[in-house]
């Protein structure tokens, strides 16, 4: 039995579906109910890089119905490191196009709606429309608080996944319940660069964490990071998981706590 | 005042090390906590952690052991508490 609410209207199963995802539909709590959850439920990931890349794949696998996919530009070699969706042989050549095919070598019953593009404030509030849960796989924080935003207004939870050298931060956002991005940043980090420091295996590593927190929040099992955050050092394995506090005057999300 | 301080992202590349003991007179705030170990450490940490008039940065966040606390209403210390000074930080 689920341990909260499910996100989503289930879809039957088939037979091919119940062989496909037996064993997970053996993990306590999650069953069968749980996979026509998945099936029956749309996620957004943008951008599909070292993070998205990995939360996309993992989801292919898990039997998401939807993915919507968002990722500008064509595949260059300092991609490859870590953005696993992306290969060789596709180098100059468009990222979204790798994505798209990847994935559904993988899952030929996902359905995936792909888009050449980034997230920005003219496109977030149709791309945001089209999926009941967002993964924020972003590398800009503009990008970032234009997704948070349209994710309060229509009212969707939102997973922040975010990584830099061997350090990775996940938190799962849910409007008018825990804190929203604003809150927890309030401004664009002046420190943060576009280029930076990582390894494959960190990205990857939240990358999984992220599409685990989609599971469940999608599936109602487990204890999704809600107003926590779970920080992680793998340079020497120390992982912390923290209270986040709302910021009571957030200009996104304080009049959904309004009394 | 026995105190550890923490640093996370960059921060911790800012500082150079990824957590030191501090001894300060005490009683002692998160404040004078923080603006401690920015005279201490100077560039690059310094700017980082704060801004010109001598208040945190307002992308900076601030955990008391396992809590998020905020600047302006930061509790008092107590001996051995865990500070940890977190800078956010994104994907790609």
């Amino acid at each position: 039995m689920a341990e909260h609410p499910s996100l989503t209207t289930g879809k039957p199963l088939n037979d091919e579906e119940r062989a496909t995802y037996e064993w997970q539909i053996w993990v306590s709590g999650f069953g069968e109910v749980g996979q026509e959850s998945l099936k029956g439920a749309s996620v957004l990931i943008s951008r599909c890089g070292g993070l998205g890349s990995v939360v996309a794949y993992e989801l292919a696998a898990a039997g998401i119905g939807k993915l919507v996919v968002a990722h500008a530009g064509n595949v260059k070699h300092s991609d490859l490191n870590r953005q696993l969706l992306m290969t060789h042989d596709w180098l100059g050549k468009p990222r979204i196009e790798s994505v798209e095919r990847r994935l559904k070598e993988l899952n030929p019953r996902l359905e995936v709606v792909s888009y050449a593009e980034n997230i920005s404030e003219e496109n977030a509030a149709c791309l945001v429309g089209q999926a009941d849960l967002i993964v924020d796989c972003a590398p800009l924080f503009n990008e970032r608080f234009a997704m948070n935003r349209q994710a309060v207004l229509q009212n969707k939870p939102i997973i922040e996944c975010a990584m830099f050298d061997m350090e990775a931060q996940i938190t799962t956002i849910v409007p008018g319940k825990t804190p929203c991005l604003a809150c927890i940043n309030p401004v664009d980090p002046p420190q943060w660069k576009r280029e930076f420091p990582v390894f494959g295996a960190v990205s990857g590593t939240v990358g999984c964490i992220a599409a685990m927190e989609a599971i469940k929040v999608i599936s109602g099992i487990g204890e999704p990071l809600y107003s926590k955050m779970l920080a992680m050092d793998l340079r020497d394995m120390t992982f912390r998981k923290r209270s986040i506090l709302r910021n009571e005057e957030c200009p996104v999300c304080s009049h959904l706590f309004a009394k | 005042m026995k105190l550890t301080v923490e640093y996370e992202a960059q921060v911790k590349k800012a500082a150079g090390i990824a957590s030191e003991d501090v001894e300060l007179d005490g009683p002692c705030t998160v404040q004078s906590l923080i603006v401690h170990v920015a005279e201490k450490h100077g560039d690059p940490l310094k700017p980082i952690l704060i801004d010109s008039e001598g208040n945190l940065q307002k992308s900076i966040l601030l955990f008391l052991g396992d809590r998020q606390i905020h600047w302006d209403d930061a509790p008092e210390l107590s001996e051995h508490d865990v500070l940890t000074i977190l800078s956010p930080i994104s994907g790609g």
